[in-house]
């Protein structure tokens, strides 16, 4: 079958590979309908995440027809439309019990690995390196599903796909991100980055009943996007005064809560951010936190941050001290797919949502090598890619 | 820590007189050497042979003659010089004495099922080569007798006999391998219930000693394959095993 394989540094190409086989009773194998670029591919693209082999099948966001299934599995036929979470989680451990997916305990068959990296391991997850388990990812013609009796989410036959694609990550990561923030009525939120995630956090920070969103990007065309909505004020993130605008904005006091979607890979024009690139082209770091500074300094006195933004590694000159001056609370991690996905399924179908206004390319499979490069580059105002399979 | 103290029952649990001493020390030559200078030995040892290969001619074969004693002495431990002068510059015999007699491992994990459950499964042995990797099979014998097969290292079978010594329903299993074993090992493990309904808590504490001691250790370390790490993933398949009733794999890339 044809799969996109990650070849090195910026270099993905289309592959011929052995097709999936079901291995434990609770797998299924899903023909693949539709799937997306993510921002947080570009990461494995860019070469930020450690653990990526030559020939790794890329991928985690999908969506298919069910066309095998282990003898296990039940609640689904051969023919069934689903949705796949990008966390593998096996429903049965404790952070399973408690809808913490994507900590599952038992779906990473290298967390001995990440244990070493990170102290513990979180969950396995789709074409996202060895150390998130070396699952061979959803871009590709067929991609096996373990511990599919949890996982995936059945489509009524009515939705068209780009509609509930994005359920799979980055509709319940802008979700969750919202709600880690823990919104009162009134409250004003600061959102950095408007990818696929900042949008999204943006829509669900207003449905939380968020009073006004503050919108920071550097890209013209994302800013005007997120500000369609007038409860959202978008800020130019290179520009100088960006703290004292988010002050006066808010009365001198701060965001209530700030979402960091840009994670790792922060572009930015001040020194910190100079002080980053140049420590992570030296390898003496791996992530560069510009964006999270500015969100510390920013956010109001016992306020909350709240990280969709993925960070891989270590980060440097973290301002600790302001954090812990202002009382501030973290929040963050891989999203929690399984626990949000039936409720936004539902509030797409009422058309409350409509997570089709971030595409921007649609594209057969075979050309992902060219839109990788695309939408790395932010060229011809990418912001989300579709590719469909036949 | 002092796992006597904490653990009572590992007292009634008689590792230390049990424990089987290395068959091959009975005949190998008494270390007489210190760890300092076992090392050094080593090094200057390897450096001569380096030196002697690069010489080359007669200096060079004696250099590296040399080097092979001193690398022997190094790795052995034993110098035929000191025997015959009668000397031993070993400071602290009960330490090389610990290092021979085995390896020690204790490892944690919390399996979220009840205690009754993860015990019995535990305890009928022949349940584990299904979980644990490095099993090929368990034969029970009698209640107190199984025979286990390891899954071969470098062509080698490896197998030994173990007898229980110890068994609290619910509780504890200790046992010890017998004498002649090509593994020799010892351990404890027990079940307490985890707080807040969490499961069982499981610590497995082990004494083995591998062919070639501390050495072959640290050299498996270096390989990436330190006993004490395949142990720790094989309670690890343990806990995964017994909540999710399988074993998380990728079948490779693309597969």
């Amino acid at each position: 079958m044809k799969a996109i394989t990650w070849q090195g540094r910026r270099h993905v190409e289309v592959s011929s590979v052995e097709e999936p086989k079901i291995i434990h009773p609770r797998d299924i194998i899903v023909k693949v309908t539709s799937t997306a670029i993510c921002g947080s591919d570009l990461h494995l693209y860019n070469g930020f995440i450690p653990t990526m082999e030559r020939g790794d099948v890329l991928g985690h966001e999908f969506m298919g027809r069910v066309v095998a299934k282990g003898s296990a599995i039940d609640h689904l036929q051969e023919g069934d439309r689903v949705v796949v979470p990008f966390a593998i989680a096996c429903g049965k451990c404790f952070f399973c019990e408690q809808t913490l997916t994507s900590l599952c305990d038992n779906s990473n068959p290298n967390a001995s690995k990440a244990d070493k990296l990170y102290g513990k391991s979180g969950s396995g997850l789709f074409g996202y390196s060895h150390l998130f388990g070396g699952y061979a990812g959803g871009q590709a013609e067929y991609v096996r599903v373990p511990f599919a009796d949890v996982g995936p989410l059945k489509i009524p036959e009515g939705l068209e796909d780009e509609s509930v694609l994005f359920l799979s990550d980055i509709l319940p990561t802008g979700y969750m991100a919202a709600e880690n923030c823990a919104i009162e009525p009134g409250q004003v939120v600061a959102v950095w980055g408007c990818g696929p995630v900042g949008q999204f956090a943006i829509l669900s920070a207003l449905l939380l009943g968020a009073e006004k969103v503050i919108a920071i990007d550097r890209i013209e065309d994302r800013l005007a996007l997120a500000a369609r909505d007038e409860r959202v004020i978008a800020l130019h993130s290179d520009r100088s005064d960006l703290l004292e605008a988010l002050d006066e904005l808010t009365g001198g006091r701060g965001p209530d809560a700030c979402i960091d979607a840009v994670g790792m890979e922060a572009h930015g024009t001040t020194v910190g951010a100079l002080y980053d690139q140049v420590k992570t082209a030296a390898m003496m770091a791996t992530d560069r936190p510009h964006v999270l500074r500015q969100a510390i300094m920013a956010c109001r006195k016992g306020g909350t941050l709240s990280i969709p933004g993925v960070y891989g590694g270590v980060a440097d000159k973290l301002p600790i001290g302001a954090a812990f001056t202002k009382g501030l609370t973290f929040r963050m991690g891989q999203t929690h797919v399984h626990r949000y996905m039936p409720m936004l399924l539902k509030l797409i179908e009422e058309g409350t949502i409509d997570p089709r206004i971030i595409i921007t390319h649609r594209a057969p499979l075979e050309e992902a090598p060219r839109l990788y490069e695309t939408f790395r580059a932010k060229e011809q105002e990418c912001l989300k890619v579709v590719l469909h399979c036949s | 820590m002092n796992e006597n103290s904490s653990h009572p029952e590992l007292l009634q649990t008689p590792l230390a007189e049990v424990w089987p001493e290395e068959k091959s020390h009975e005949e190998s030559p008494q270390i007489n050497v210190n760890r300092r200078e076992r090392w050094a030995s080593g090094a200057l040892g390897g450096g001569l042979i380096l030196f002697g290969w690069r010489t080359g001619g007669l200096p060079g074969f004696l250099s590296a003659l040399l080097g092979i004693g001193l690398l022997r002495r190094g790795a052995t431990g034993h110098c035929q010089l000191y025997e015959k002068m009668g000397v031993d510059s070993l400071e602290h015999r009960g330490e090389e004495e610990r290092e021979r007699s085995g390896m020690k491992f204790t490892g944690n994990v919390t399996v979220h099922r009840p205690r009754g459950e993860v015990y019995g499964f535990w305890r009928d042995f022949s349940n584990l080569p299904q979980v644990m990797s490095h099993l090929e099979r368990v034969e029970i014998l009698s209640d107190e007798r199984s025979r286990w097969v390891a899954k071969p290292i470098g062509g080698k079978e490896i197998e030994w006999e173990a007898k229980i010594i110890n068994d609290r329903q619910d509780e504890l299993i200790a046992w010890e391998s017998l004498p002649g074993s090509s593994f020799s090992n010892a351990g404890t493990v027990r079940f307490e219930d985890a707080p807040g309904n969490r499961g069982t808590e499981i610590t497995l504490k082990m004494q083995y000693s591998i062919p070639g001691g501390v050495l072959t250790k640290q050299l498996l370390t270096i390989l990436g394959h330190s006993p004490e790490e395949q142990l720790k993933k094989e309670l690890r398949r343990f806990k995964q095993f017994m909540e999710a009733s399988e074993l998380p794999v990728n079948a490779g890339n693309g597969v």
